[in-house]
């Protein structure tokens, strides 16, 4: 019998639901630490931070620090070959400041992202595209005006 | 369909709002698709919100091009990452934003489910607005 030796769509899928749940649910770092490659790729990157491993993991740290009671949910994976599509949305209470540098709001928000990241054979991060509804988060947060008003 | 044929539906229609086709966009998406997207509520419903959207856009960017820069599938649903590049020489109605000569290069993600014949029936994006807008000369606090 042949074995596969790449990871399946399913196993794919199966370590992004860990992956979120464990970060953004459970705030668990150390599991992002060790589920990230070395060689990990940022294209994402926020201002300021490295597009690594060290400046992700930074990004973690900062998004879950000014959302404490940060919640995922996701609505679709959709994968194939070593990418997995994510639809989610991420809610909290702005209590750290939307970005780094803003006065907290103190309101809650709820912010939709469709993410790709790909992984690498051996079950590791290695790169992460992502947008996320920012100007929608921060309407609901007052910073900006809604669009079109 | 299966997804090869869905992917290259969105290839086409990626090609036809290049070219400002509509005939082609009006064959290869449902004339009732329902877009998820934000701002996709000041749109037209349909298909017609779909070209009204590209239009806006290329008033806005005159030049504007797409260029699809990663595309796969599962089941009946395409993800298409996009790269879209510019000049705002329109400026951007819906945001107040004056023309100012800017160059655009911004991406989005979409999500999209396909009806058995291959057509778009549905969408979810995301586009980087903020990048849009900050390059198109407008100030965020950020």
């Amino acid at each position: 019998m042949r074995r596969q030796r790449m990871p399946t769509r399913e196993q794919n899928k199966e370590l992004v639901r860990r992956f979120i749940d464990e970060v953004f649910n459970k705030k668990n770092l150390d599991y992002a630490m060790e589920a990230i490659s070395d060689d990990f790729v940022e294209h994402q990157v926020l201002p300021g931070m490295t597009p690594d491993k060290k400046g992700t993991m930074e990004q973690f740290r900062v998004l879950l620090e000014a959302s404490p009671d940060m919640k995922a949910e996701i609505h679709e994976l959709i994968a194939s070959g070593d990418r997995v599509a994510i639809r989610g949305t991420y809610s909290g209470t702005d209590s750290g400041g939307f970005m780094p540098g803003m006065t907290p709001t103190n309101k809650p928000y709820s912010m939709e992202g469709i993410d790709i990241v790909r992984w690498g054979d051996d079950g590791r991060i290695l790169e992460h595209w992502g947008i996320l509804d920012v100007m929608g988060a921060m309407t609901q947060l007052g910073l900006i005006p809604a669009p079109g008003s | 369909m299966g997804v090869a044929e869905n992917i290259d539906v969105v290839r086409r229609i990626e090609g036809a709002h290049n070219m400002a086709d509509y005939d082609a966009v009006r064959s290869l998406v449902a004339v009732d698709f329902t877009p998820h997207t934000p701002g996709s509520q000041m749109l037209p419903p349909g298909v017609e919100g779909a070209i009204a959207a590209n239009e806006a856009g290329r008033e806005s960017f005159p030049d504007k091009r797409s260029e699809i820069l990663d595309i796969f599938g599962e089941g009946d649903k395409v993800v298409a990452h996009v790269r879209m590049t510019g000049t705002n020489t329109g400026g951007i109605a819906w945001a107040g934003v004056p023309a100012n000569g800017g160059a655009i290069d911004i991406d989005w993600i979409q999500i999209s489910r396909h009806a058995d014949d291959g057509r778009v029936v549905e969408t979810w994006a995301q586009m980087d607005t903020p990048k849009l807008l900050m390059q198109s000369g407008m100030q965020m606090p950020m």
